[in-house]
């Protein structure tokens, strides 16, 4: 069966223009299968600079790929028919990750979970529209008498979190993406977050395409992971392997750099990773002037993924003996 | 809930939750409230509406057809009868003045609206759609924007000359007015377009044009509201203009058309002086009135401007009194080899609802070369102690009580000139997102010199290099750095130089608030690890303000736990992670999220307090699982329960 979104082959350059002679490639030749059969949280993570807003971007369509495409339900998004595109709006839907800047000042809250409903006709009366707006609040754990009426900033940044949760719910959506959905929120509101993320996935049966640069979120609530790499995908599979055994060098640093909450469990003091250099050659490995065990051949092409166990992939010549993939069979991996 | 509650009624439980939805009401109070927190707008539109109208209760003043040619007799100076006298064709200037005023606005306003919505129309068409329609529409106003505006208004005014009148007249002024307002309001509309709630709205299937309306509309009325000010009096200026060349409503005594006459007449060289009373009064008032009218539209859509009065105000520091105090408050964790110790230090936020209580009798001390953090959620205050510490504080923040002492100075005491030489050579701030703070036009290099020569330090141009290049590789840069420009660093080597000129002066005490919150982890650990190394090479005590346990765990001897501007718990940062003796401490720690265990959500339920009104006895009481009567009635001391280990809680062993 075919996913009911698709990157395929999808890469994304900035610049480059007549004038512009700096080429930055935010998404190289990536691919990537969401909201198959079961329901799935897949992390896709990586430091700032690695693509991965960018990726959010491209699925959702508000940019397109400068080659490769983006399929809704085999189809490209660049070429979806209106109703097509309302029903890529009722099935994908969105989490940002400033929980204040998706709330329009002006009004209550009330108008974020009000709007989906008049606008995609989703209830015939206003009774059914009030009951809907309730019954999603109670999902993500929230007291509608005590959350509707209410202006974005008397809410805490959990709250207001959550309501864009229900929000997406209320769309009954197949996919969210949510994009840093708790890197501004206070550390022990990250908790109400995340349940309810888990808990959408669980009864509704929502895959979740949860972007962040934090391990330890991505490890508490995903069931894939997706390590980006300046644009390309360093490691894949399921997060349990990757985070606890990682192979490749860099999800190996990111692992080590965890700011552990346990004192005697120090960073490790194996040498400081030299700075990413600016400019990466398109010709080998990126990661390689960072890398701490890299060869000379990491410094001549480009390598591929390599499918390590059956549902794990790292594109790291270490792997050389086991088979390797191409980009557009990274399905095999989940 | 539904299987409780029948459908039907429950259906009208949620029609009468929902039957205010209204909102008019709402809106009415919501006006009237700002009306008395913003008298400039309340008296501005009041002057304004007088002037409007002031032929309705002018006529009851004067016979307003005495403002016609040959009513009364002329040049008369002002009198009880004439108050501001007549003029050489016997008009009755105070009916003139009453009569005129009224029409003087019309042409404002209607050229003023016009000009507004037309622009505004424009500039949201182009802005919102983009693409070819922005392009030609841009082009039309900047080439239109270029042409002088009063010499075509005399053309076309000159070109339909025969008869104009007001409504005419009020028609030509704008139709060049729609220009500037198109112009300004599209810059607005495209950095409003890229807001997030754009998105959302776009996501949640509303059509472009109810954006518009919407979404954005309702975020510009403030400016729109501006706007239609600037616009109508430029509007009343450009009428005043044609109308004094005489291009003007010739049978209509506006104040332009007045003014013509005055000239007409050299009423200046006759000595006829009254005649002029009515013009300055009425364009005088006008200007004061959409003055206050601007200044209180400008309060509204930027509420940064809503200054508090009350200044900074230190405390008065009576240092035989402070010995006395040290004796009845905590003097908990003093020891000999404290470098930087607080005492009992209140800071509160003055608002219009009353005091925040931001941060309440904090007191703590740091040791010498020690890495003290201070660990809280957002609003715990922890951000607001740093910058007393600095003493970089503003209003509306005002220090209650308390003192700082640096070693053997108070900071509260000092003057800001003092103040001023002790920052940097003494104690330095890091502070959240400081790389960004970096000066985009200098040099590194530059920019570490610059700290050092406010401090008096002199050095030679080849002094300084060697200066500049020891602090840098003190925090692992290369020597290159020196002569980058900050846009050419990334976040991580930004931050390192801020590290560097924080240390260019071997401070005593680093104060670091949140450092690293927007790096990645691995730069993250990158910097903590660079600081940690400078603080231990010259000596210095490190104060880390965060919000993330694991990186206190990584870098910190001991934590301070703040809650609702309190301290909660201060201990050894093993003591704090193997037995938290804090009921918040314990809920803290317990939701972390680590790579141990997996899908276990333990939030702290419910939420802090609001510190406008905080709650009685302890402030954790509402939240804690263990508060009793005690907690809720009596306010906690911080107990020594083991040496070195404080708690703020009645329960604590």
């Amino acid at each position: 069966m075919t996913a009911l979104l698709e990157a395929q082959r999808v890469t994304k350059v900035f610049g480059g223009g007549l004038f512009d002679r700096t080429r930055t490639v935010a998404l190289d030749n990536f691919s990537m299968a969401i909201g198959g059969d079961t329901p799935t949280i897949t992390a896709v993570v990586g430091e700032s600079g690695s693509g991965k807003t960018t990726l959010a971007r491209l699925l959702l369509g508000v940019t397109s790929p400068t080659s490769g495409g983006v399929l809704y339900k085999g189809k490209d998004l660049r070429k979806l028919s209106k109703d097509e595109s309302r029903g890529f709006l009722n099935d994908v839907q969105v989490i940002f990750q400033d929980p204040f800047e998706v709330y329009n000042p002006f009004y209550h809250i009330d108008h974020v979970l009000t709007t989906p409903i008049d606008y995609m006709h989703l209830a015939t009366s206003r009774l059914e529209k009030w009951r809907l707006i309730e019954r999603a609040l109670e999902t993500v754990g929230l007291r509608p008498e005590e959350t509707l009426g209410r202006y974005p900033h008397q809410l805490s940044g959990g709250q207001r979190q959550r309501v864009m949760v229900a929000r997406a719910l209320i769309l009954k959506p197949r996919i969210i993406l949510a994009d840093e959905p708790v890197s501004m929120i206070d550390a022990s509101l990250r908790a109400t977050v995340l349940g309810s993320l888990q808990r959408i996935k669980e009864e509704f049966g929502i895959s979740i395409v949860y972007i962040t640069h934090d391990l330890t979120t991505a490890y508490q609530i995903s069931d894939n992971i997706v390590v980006l790499y300046r644009g390309a995908v360093a490691e894949a599979g399921r997060i349990e392997q990757v985070v606890r055994n990682p192979s490749h060098p860099y999800t190996r640093l990111l692992v080590s750099s965890i700011p552990v909450a346990n004192p005697d469990h120090q960073w490790s003091s194996e040498a400081q990773a030299a700075f990413p250099e600016a400019r990466i050659s398109q010709t080998t490995c990126k990661f390689a002037n960072r890398c701490p065990v890299a060869m000379d051949k990491c410094m001549q092409k480009v390598p591929p993924l390599y499918q390590t166990e059956p549902q794990r992939a790292a594109a790291c010549f270490l792997y050389e003996q086991s088979p390797a993939l191409s980009n557009d069979q990274m399905d095999r991996v989940f | 809930m539904a299987t409780t509650i029948p459908p039907s009624e429950e259906g009208a439980a949620l029609k009468t939750r929902y039957a205010e939805q209204d909102g008019l009401l709402d809106v009415l109070r919501r006006t009237l409230s700002y009306c008395r927190r913003n008298p400039s707008l309340v008296i501005g539109l009041v002057l304004f509406f007088i002037l409007l109208f002031s032929s309705v209760f002018g006529s009851r003043l004067v016979n307003l057809e005495d403002a016609r040619p040959i009513s009364v007799r002329p040049l008369q100076p002002p009198s009880w009868e004439l108050p501001f006298g007549s003029d050489k064709q016997g008009r009755n200037l105070f009916a003139v003045m009453m009569a005129g005023t009224p029409l003087t606005l019309r042409i404002g306003l209607i050229a003023g609206f016009i000009g507004l919505g037309f622009g505004a129309l424009l500039a949201f068409v182009g802005a919102y759609y983009g693409g070819w329609v922005d392009t030609l529409l841009r082009g039309i106003v900047d080439v239109g924007l270029t042409v002088p505006g009063l010499m075509v208004l005399i053309i076309v005014a000159m070109m339909v000359r025969s008869g104009l009148t007001v409504e005419q007249m009020a028609l030509v002024v704008a139709s060049l007015a729609w220009l500037y307002p198109a112009r300004t309001i599209r810059a607005q509309v495209l950095s409003l377009r890229e807001r997030s709630y754009v998105q959302v709205a776009r996501l949640s299937g509303m059509p472009g044009r109810m954006i518009i309306l919407k979404e954005l509309l309702p975020n510009l009325l403030p400016y729109l509201a501006a706007s239609l000010v600037g616009s109508i009096s430029a509007a009343v200026l450009a009428s005043v203009g044609l109308e004094v060349l005489g291009l003007g409503p010739m049978d209509s005594p506006t104040i332009g058309m007045t003014l013509f006459w005055i000239n007409y007449n050299a009423a200046v060289i006759n000595g006829w002086w009254w005649w002029w009373l009515p013009p300055i009064v009425v364009i005088g008032l006008l200007f004061i009135s959409l003055f206050q009218i601007s200044v209180g539209l400008d309060e509204i859509a930027n509420p940064r401007l809503r200054r508090s009065t009350a200044p900074l105000t230190l405390p008065v520091i009576d240092l035989k009194q402070v010995r006395d105090d040290v004796g009845q408050t905590n003097t908990s964790h003093r020891r000999d080899n404290d470098v930087l110790r607080l005492e009992n230090l209140t800071v509160y936020y003055d608002t219009p609802r009353g005091p925040v209580h931001a941060v309440e009798g904090i007191t703590f001390s740091l040791r010498a070369q020690e890495r003290l953090g201070l660990v809280g959620e957002s609003g715990s205050g922890k951000s607001s102690m740093a910058l007393t510490i600095m003493r970089l504080i503003r209003s509306p923040a005002r220090v209650v009580s308390g003192q700082i002492w640096l070693e053997d100075t108070n900071l509260l005491s000092l003057s800001e000139a003092k103040m001023k030489e002790l920052r940097l050579a003494q104690i330095a701030l890091v502070a959240q997102g400081s790389m960004n703070s970096l000066n985009p036009v200098m040099r590194v290099c530059d920019q570490i010199g610059v700290g050092l020569a406010d401090h008096g330090v002199k050095l030679t141009k080849s002094e300084l290099k060697d200066r500049v290049n020891s602090l840098l590789s003190k925090v692992s840069l290369p020597p290159a750095v020196a002569d980058m420009f900050p846009h050419e660093l990334s976040g991580g080597m930004k931050q390192r130089v801020v590290i560097a000129i924080a240390i260019s002066l071997r401070p005593k005490v680093i104060v670091a608030d949140e450092p690293t919150s927007a790096l990645d982890v691995v730069v993250q650990r990158q910097v903590m690890e660079t600081l940690k190394n400078v603080q231990a090479e010259i000596g210095a005590s490190v104060i880390l303000v965060g919000h993330d346990m694991g990186l206190m765990a990584q870098f910190v001897q001991r934590v301070g736990v703040m809650y609702a501007g309190r301290l909660m718990e201060v201990s050894p940062v093993r003591e704090i992670f193997r037995r938290p003796r804090h009921p918040y401490t314990q809920l803290l720690i317990s939701s972390l999220p680590s790579t141990e265990t997996k899908g276990q959500f333990t939030g702290i339920p419910g939420l802090p307090p609001s510190l406008l009104d905080v709650p009685t006895g302890c402030v954790f009481h509402p939240r804690c699982p263990l508060a009793t009567d005690r907690c809720r009635a009596e306010v906690p001391v911080m107990r020594e329960l083991e040496p070195d280990v404080w708690v703020f809680c009645h329960l604590a062993t």
